[in-house]
């Protein structure tokens, strides 16, 4: 089928597309069914990381010349077989907050960044990179999801 | 006719946030099949409140059997499938009441959605291969995304003028903007 076949096909479909949208408060049932979901307890494994090393502002790291020791807050946290790398760097008002994380971890694995305020989220990348910016000065705590488990950074403080 | 890669392993990665637990995922799940699983049992010829059922038990069923799909990228082959046995068990058991009441034709678009025959499988193709394209159509951009809903996606489609108002151009640049749109659509499908 080539391109103009193809084109023809898929106008065709959807002059015949007479679906309709469920009703809204069915809907909106569908999406709270999820919340029982959720409030179902656990069964994931946590491990609460801890420091083991931190790197202040204008400190050169370990083989880095000292001019090149930026205005980043460097802390590398273990948990279990796990590390995580987290990176704060002031960004006028506010803070960017870049980490890695050093384990096992699968597709759909994710970075969860939470305070009294909310929380947000991102996706690990290929190389368990994780990138939050924005962030107000604070106390938060950053979890690391993964299939196996939780790896939860406590009371960390920005700013 | 429709190359669905992309859109499985977007549903792959959909399953894999659900189980995290992410209701923002499970939210775009939601709404991303909720007109193709509202639309089974409603093209099979049941009502707004059988299809409801359906449609609840569908989503019911998904929560609890997340952790169990084996095939991620399969969720829209699951979906469907529970979707018409569901609507299957309803057809079987309101049977004489529906062949009594609502005619021969009636029974026959039932029958062609609640079995295996052929044309029960291409109603669910074409249902299907309709949410693929309503799936690619959400991920046009907004100008394009209104010039082919409004013109393509509506029981009455909307004239050019209507367009050109909607999305504030001239209306003869509609014609060209359209095909644009429709030949970035069907490179999303290739």
């Amino acid at each position: 089928m080539n391109s103009q076949e193809r084109l023809e096909k898929i106008i065709s479909l959807m002059e015949r597309d007479d679906s309709i949208d469920a009703p809204q408060d069915t809907l909106r049932w569908a999406k709270n069914l999820f919340a029982v979901r959720a409030a179902e307890p656990s069964t994931l494994r946590r491990w609460i990381a801890v420091l083991v090393s931190e790197l202040a502002p204008g400190r050169p790291a370990l083989g880095e010349r000292s001019a090149a020791a930026g205005k980043a807050r460097q802390l590398l946290y273990q948990a279990g077989d796990a590390a995580v790398e987290v990176e704060i760097t002031p960004k006028g008002k506010s803070f960017e907050l870049n980490g890695q994380f050093l384990g096992e971890f699968q597709e759909g694995s994710i970075a969860v960044l939470s305070s009294e305020d909310g929380s947000r989220e991102c996706g690990l990348s290929e190389v368990g990179g994780f990138a939050f910016d924005k962030v107000a000065k604070g106390n938060y705590d950053l979890v690391v999801r993964t299939e196996a488990g939780e790896f939860a950074v406590e009371g960390l403080a920005v700013g | 006719m429709i190359n669905d890669s992309q859109f499985t392993s977007e549903d792959a990665r959909l399953v894999l946030r659900c189980r995290r637990g992410q209701q923002a995922a499970w939210d775009e799940l939601v709404e991303r099949y909720q007109r193709l699983i509202f639309a089974i049992p409603r093209r099979a010829g049941l009502s707004e409140d059988e299809a409801t059922d359906v449609f609840q038990e569908v989503f019911v069923t998904l929560v609890q059997k997340l952790d169990e799909l084996e095939q991620p990228d399969r969720l829209r082959s699951w979906l469907v499938t529970t979707a018409k046995f569901k609507t299957w068990a309803v057809v079987r058991g309101r049977k004489p009441e529906a062949e009594a009441g609502e005619g021969e034709e009636h029974s026959e678009m039932m029958a062609a959605i609640a079995d295996d025959s052929p044309a029960a499988d291409e109603m669910l193709i074409e249902l299907e291969q309709q949410h693929l394209i309503r799936t690619a159509v959400a991920k046009l951009d907004e100008r394009c995304r209104k010039i082919v809903s409004m013109i393509y996606l509506r029981s009455t489609a909307a004239s050019y003028a209507e367009v050109a108002g909607e999305i504030g151009v001239g209306e003869t640049s509609i014609s060209p903007l359209r095909a644009r749109c429709l030949k970035k659509l069907e490179k999303l499908l290739r």
